[in-house]
């Protein structure tokens, strides 16, 4: 895989939390991280969220990806807005990767470099090893 | 800004609302009432907003939880008789033990259609009791849609099926009793699918266990499609904001969001 690299910081679970409900698609047993995700836009919009991002690996080859997030009546009471992620941002995204290896995920949460932590899914377990509650939204 | 603008139409819609149960009330000829819907004077207070406990998520299910491998088969404790048994198990659902993200069959997401009662409570958003005398209305974020629940009356016989049926209630002590007919068979009871018909007789009872804390029995009286009465709970928390942002469920934003997320992660992997 070409961004092996890039998903350093994925770290593997071998728990068996839930994989399911509306996850089905990806890998909840698994969190996987970019540390240097290239804000591209966020789509402020129902039923999910989608925020997209480029990544680059050490070639220098730039990948697109797109993870989605709750649906914004979720978002607004987490402290996230539409303007929360700037289009240029650099930040770090934790999220569960899609099991069929395209560059897609769902995501937990997001970690400026100043250190703010904007998290998705508070409900949701960060380690998946401590289970699931597998909120689609 | 935004949110100053939907508390204030929120605001309107509320008291939009105590017109419209001022004008019924005049309008409404009071009819005979049987003993357990005697008018009780003293009304529990059930204000706030109510969602899901934090650490449930969307989860909480009102019925068994769907994660369990035995949904949908013998093993089951839900008493289906086999036509609803056989239609739980042709459903394509997002969720539950075989939850597929490819060509659903949920109405809610193909068509966006009402999800209804009870599912409305399985879906992580939130909901708001407006107690007036005669008619209590229940705000949900999702949608955003209203029930009216009419006060200390008796159904209307034999009311014409429709989304969110025909509800009356009445106060018992402590709880609010809502009693539901009329619905018509094309919602789900959850989010795994299982089905109900048009003859489900459906009784909520809301009682605010503390004050951050309510709760929600129910009881599913639908000969034609179950064996015989069953029961179910879910427990709310009292919220701390969001529900003035509602959720619209919009084909063309599903549309948008199956093409450019479900379908590729949904396609074989390459």
């Amino acid at each position: 895989m070409k961004f092996a690299g890039a998903l350093a910081l994925m770290v593997l679970f071998s728990s068996a939390a839930l994989a399911h409900h509306g996850t089905a698609g990806y890998d909840m047993n698994t969190m996987s991280s970019f540390p240097k995700a290239t804000i591209i836009e966020i789509e402020w919009a129902n039923p999910h969220c989608q925020v997209h991002f480029d990544v680059t690996n050490d070639k220098g080859e730039v990948q697109h990806w797109n993870v989605e997030a709750p649906p914004p009546s979720m978002l607004a009471p987490r402290q996230w807005t539409r303007k929360s992620l700037q289009a240029g941002d650099v930040v770090t995204i934790y999220f569960h990767a899609a099991k069929n290896g395209s560059p897609f995920g769902i995501i937990q949460k997001v970690v400026f470099p100043d250190g703010k932590v904007l998290n998705a899914y508070p409900d949701r377990p960060e380690d998946p090893k401590s289970g699931s509650t597998d909120s689609k939204y | 800004m935004r949110n100053l603008l939907l508390s204030t139409a929120t605001i309107l819609l509320i008291a939009l609302l105590g017109v419209v149960a001022s004008a019924a009330a005049q309008n409404r000829r009071p009819a005979s009432v049987n003993s357990k819907s005697a008018a009780q004077t003293k009304v529990p207070d059930l204000s706030g907003d109510w969602g899901n406990p934090v650490g449930l998520g969307g989860g909480g299910f009102i019925i068994s939880d769907p994660r369990d491998q035995k949904t949908g088969t013998p093993q089951d404790d839900t008493p289906y008789q086999p036509w609803a048994l056989t239609k739980l198990n042709s459903e394509r659902p997002e969720n539950g033990p075989h939850g597929t993200f490819e060509n659903t069959t949920d109405p809610r997401l193909k068509y966006c259609d009402p999800v209804g009662v009870p599912r409305i409570y399985l879906v992580p958003t939130q909901f708001r009791f407006v107690q007036s005398p005669d008619i209590v209305y229940i705000l949900y974020q999702y949608g955003p849609t209203w029930r009216p629940v009419a006060m200390n009356k008796p159904h209307r016989k034999d009311p014409d099926p429709t989304w969110w049926g025909e509800s009356v209630g009445y106060y018992e002590g402590d709880t609010l009793v809502i009693d539901t007919i009329g619905f018509n068979d094309k919602t789900w009871l959850d989010h795994v699918g299982r089905p109900h018909s048009d003859e489900m007789h459906l009784i909520e009872r809301f009682r605010r266990v503390n004050h951050d804390t309510l709760q929600l029995d129910l009881i599913f009286d639908d000969p034609k499609a179950y064996t015989r009465p069953w029961t179910g709970r879910k427990i709310f928390a009292l919220q701390h904001g969001g529900f003035e942002d509602p959720y619209a469920c919009s084909m063309s934003e599903y549309e948008h969001f199956k093409q450019s997320v479900v379908d590729p992660v949904t396609a074989a992997p390459k």
